[in-house]
């Protein structure tokens, strides 16, 4: 028997016993485990603890201390580790730099693979669509009324339609998202009517494919692999020197598994692309007020922004907000709370997803903000629905959209 | 990305904020890079000056015994290193009593008004109730955790949550009755209970940060107030000792609603870590560092450095998936010890993360190439505690770290709390304090070095 055989035998036993062998990539976090020192400082901070409770969500740490388990036991798990959002509050506080949030990934990649049963139904259509169109939400049936529906935000909101850019030899791959494709579609607008106005060569890909990050939370990593793997072959085939994307589940993704399959070329959100690859001075004389008088704003960091990429992206989005004339930004002290958006809780346990965003709504409706502006479709989709439901009138944007609304147009 | 700052303060625990409190107070521009949550957050909150001398068994009656005491014996000791001025007239005391003393003042001051404000002084130690009912001396408490003054007709009810794993009132009860009786003084008479209150609904599974944020709200303490009315009925209790779950935000007014409604004196216990009062302590020094202008930087972690002659003139510090350099005119190093990840231990020794300083046992020789293991001693609990936590940076008589050849290491680089060697914490209970007081002089320090150039 040859070594490889060897290996190919002792994966069939694992798999009868219902083992799943860690990736190479994953290992660096199952080792940061061996540094958790226990002290639970990460349930202090937990948002999903704080608005639940411990006894329905166990907490990060708990989270952790799983993969101390022996293999198969993982499924003792599911009731409990699909509730996470994956903020990363937990890592970010971690005296030991536990990375919990993939722990959560790696922990649920096995309860899909093993256990599927186990798996919150409500997961199931994402894993379908996902599966089927290779995007995260299902495409419009008719093109034209997806248009259709696409010139009619453009209009309520003031954008330019701008055509589709697909070309070859772009510098700058400009990546939407899932939501922006095919809900969110003025994110999608607001990208290109930015890039359009500061003369950026960018193109779009011909054929759209997400990141893999839905697939990768909710445990399916062969489709999350698959997905990153298509992707990587897209932007390879390109030739870009740069991707930029407006959304940011999808800037933390990409970093993530453009570090980890080693693409060799940055991905930026928008705020980071303008404020250092455009310049700020380039970005403030190309915008002007929108009306008179002054708009009070509040903004809202998004979690795979701030925890899952870096907290300095929050600081260039409030540059860019800075020097939009006529803004004026109120902290609302709550802006770096996870909106509960995240880690596909809404997807099968809307309770616990809404319970996590009052922490916000509280917050903002206790500002004089006329308006919240945030630098990522899902957290305006999760906090413009929460607030309605408040019974509020402060309106939500996206950030992306906020500024291109704002553009000097010739 | 770079950025220019007069200081930088390396660690966010409470070594790092008291000394970027003194910097931006002398006028500098301050950042803190801070990777997590380190020892501070995860302590009991209070802050212990001097408790006991190593292996001796007798509390000291005040923060100033300690000190002389202290000064006396180790002259190596940070606090002694803060009275170093002085070594022409003989004694570090008397400046490093001032030093202490100032720093204390100011720790007060940024600490008045907040969730956390802080009571007691170096004139004496207060003995301060755990949650498993045993005493330890501590200089300075959080208003709300000061055991009341009682006398011989006091009741003291140790009053327990159902489903909070943390704190036992029966043992705790037993234990402080036990010890009471030993040294013959009140309470005499001692009761415990249990009282049910679920934020969530259930029972059982509940943390005391639950509890803390859910008396915050508004009716939450007065609901308190009524389930605990019934047990000071069954009781006659006069005093109630809580597991300290008073409140993240608004402690001192839930305690006022409970004592007014009960006509009680109410206090909070020390806990295991991670505490509530240690997450009101933090937070209320991040609030005043805010209010000072200082930017802290949370989720950064310091990588590496760049030397220019005998300065550190650049520090790299990364985040998940970005980098950012800070240009400082000084730095001060406040990274911790082993909870914060300033200090880490491997079977080559011990190793300063950042600078590669070199790292002392509390003889004073090298840790190079010696397993951490051969820093303990066999019995884990004793009263000279173990080397292996009195390990850590060397220093000059400014907080400067030395190298291998007892050098300053770089002129502008400063140092405080735990990441210095000569002071074992877990059995001189003298942890914040050591934290505090080098932080507040480091910063000094710092500030001072710039108005030098």
């Amino acid at each position: 028997m040859s070594e490889e055989e060897a290996y190919e035998f002792v994966k069939g036993t694992l798999e009868e016993e219902g083992i799943v062998p860690f990736h190479d990539d994953e290992l660096e976090t199952v080792k940061s485990i061996e540094n958790c020192i226990n002290c639970g400082l990460c349930i202090n901070h937990c948002p999903v603890v704080a608005s639940v409770g411990l006894d329905r969500f166990s907490g990060p740490r708990s989270i952790a201390v799983q993969l101390t388990r022996s293999p198969p036991e993982y499924w003792a798990t599911a009731d409990t580790i699909y509730l996470c959002t994956g903020c990363g509050t937990c890592r970010e506080v971690c005296p030991k730099n536990v990375d919990i949030p993939e722990i959560v990934n790696i922990v649920r990649a096995r309860i899909f693979k093993t256990r599927r049963d186990l798996v919150p139904k409500g997961l199931f259509g994402v894993h379908e669509t996902l599966t089927d169109y290779r995007t995260a939400f299902e495409p419009w049936d008719d093109v034209e009324e997806k248009e259709a529906s696409r010139d009619m935000r453009i209009e309520r909101l003031g954008l330019k339609f701008v055509p589709d850019r697909i070309k070859d030899e772009a510098d700058v791959l400009f990546y939407p998202g899932c939501q922006a494709e095919e809900r969110a579609q003025e994110v999608r607008e607001a990208g290109k009517m930015i890039l359009e106005h500061f003369g950026i060569n960018y193109t779009l890909l011909e054929e759209f494919n997400c990141c893999g990050l839905p697939a990768r939370l909710m445990g399916d990593d062969e489709t999350a692999r698959s997905l990153a793997a298509d992707l990587r072959r897209k932007v390879k085939a390109l030739g870009v020197s740069q991707v930029v994307t407006t959304c940011a589940g999808c800037t933390s993704s990409l970093n993530d598994i453009a570090r980890r399959d080693e693409w060799g070329v940055p991905v930026y959100h928008m705020v980071e692309y303008l404020v250092h690859e455009v310049g700020l001075d380039g970005v403030r004389s190309a915008l002007k007020a929108r009306s008179d008088g002054v708009l009070k704003v509040t903004v809202h960091d998004p979690c795979h922004l701030i925890r899952h990429t870096s907290r300095q992206t929050m600081q260039d989005a409030l540059a860019l907000l800075d020097a939009v004339p006529g803004v004026e930004i109120v902290p609302s002290g709550v802006s770096d709370s996870c909106c509960g958006g995240g880690g596909l809780v809404a997807y099968h346990a809307k309770d616990v997803a809404s319970a996590v965003t009052q922490e916000n709504v509280g917050g903002i409706t206790h500002t004089e903000a006329e308006r919240v502006v945030t630098p990522c479709p899902l957290c305006t989709a999760q906090i413009e629905a929460s607030l309605f439901r408040d019974g509020s009138s402060i309106e939500v944007d996206d950030l992306s959209v906020f500024i291109a609304q704002r553009l000097v147009m010739e | 990305m770079e950025l220019e700052t007069d200081v930088l303060v390396i660690g966010g625990g409470m070594a790092g904020l008291a000394a970027a409190c003194s910097a931006a107070d002398a006028g500098a521009s301050v950042i803190v890079v801070r990777k997590g949550h380190g020892a501070t957050a995860d302590s009991s909150g209070a802050i212990d000056i001097a408790g006991y001398l190593p292996g001796g068994n007798t509390p000291f009656q005040s923060g100033r015994e300690g000190l002389r005491a202290i000064t006396g014996l180790f002259p190596y000791h940070p606090y002694s290193v803060l009275g170093q001025e002085s070594t022409e007239t003989g004694s570090q005391f008397e400046k490093a009593l001032e030093r202490v003393e100032h720093s204390v003042n100011m720790l007060k001051k940024w600490l008045s008004g907040t969730p956390a404000e802080t009571i007691g002084s170096l004139e004496r130690n207060i003995s301060a109730v755990t949650v498993l009912g045993t005493s330890k001396p501590t200089s300075l408490l959080q208003k709300t955790m000061l055991p009341p003054d009682w006398d011989d007709d006091s009741i003291l009810l140790f009053e327990g949550f159902a489903g909070n794993p943390d704190f036992n009132a029966v043992l705790a009860a037993k234990t402080f009755m036990a010890e009471r009786a030993r040294v013959g003084e009140p309470p005499k008479k001692i009761a415990d209970s249990e009282l049910t209150l679920s934020p969530f609904g259930k029972p059982y599974n509940v943390s005391p940060v639950e509890i803390a944020r859910h008396l915050d709200h508004p009716g939450g303490t007065a609901f308190l107030a009524d389930s605990l009315s019934k047990d000071v009925e069954r009781t006659g209790a006069t005093h109630i000792a809580l597991p300290p779950i008073l409140g993240l935000k608004t402690p001192a007014e839930n305690r006022r609603i409970l004592e007014d409604r009960l006509d009680v004196q109410v206090f909070e216990l020390l806990s295991f870590p991670p505490s509530v009062p240690g997450l009101r302590l933090l937070r209320s020094l991040d609030n005043t560092l805010a209010g000072l202008d200082v930017r802290i930087l949370e989720a950064h972690e310091a990588m590496n450095y760049e030397q220019s002659g005998n300065r550190i003139v650049r520090v790299q510090c990364k985040t998940h998936h970005r980098s950012l350099d800070i240009l400082p005119d000084s730095v001060i190093l406040a990274s911790g010890k082993f909870i914060g990840g300033g200090i880490t231990g491997s079977e080559n020794g011990l190793s300063e993360r950042l600078f590669g300083l070199p790292v002392v046992s509390e003889d004073w020789t090298s840790t190079d190439g010696i397993r951490p293991q051969r820093l303990t001693r066999p019995i884990s609990i004793n009263s000279r505690g173990h080397a292996l936590f009195a390990c850590g940076v060397a220093v000059d008589m400014h907080l400067r770290p030395l190298d291998g050849s007892g050098n300053t290491f770089a002129e502008n680089l400063f140092s405080a709390g735990s990441v210095l060697a000569g002071y074992n914490y877990p059995v001189e209970k003298s942890g914040l304090g050591v934290a505090l007081a080098t932080g507040v002089f480091a910063g000094t320090n710092a500030a001072h070095a710039l108005q030098e150039e």
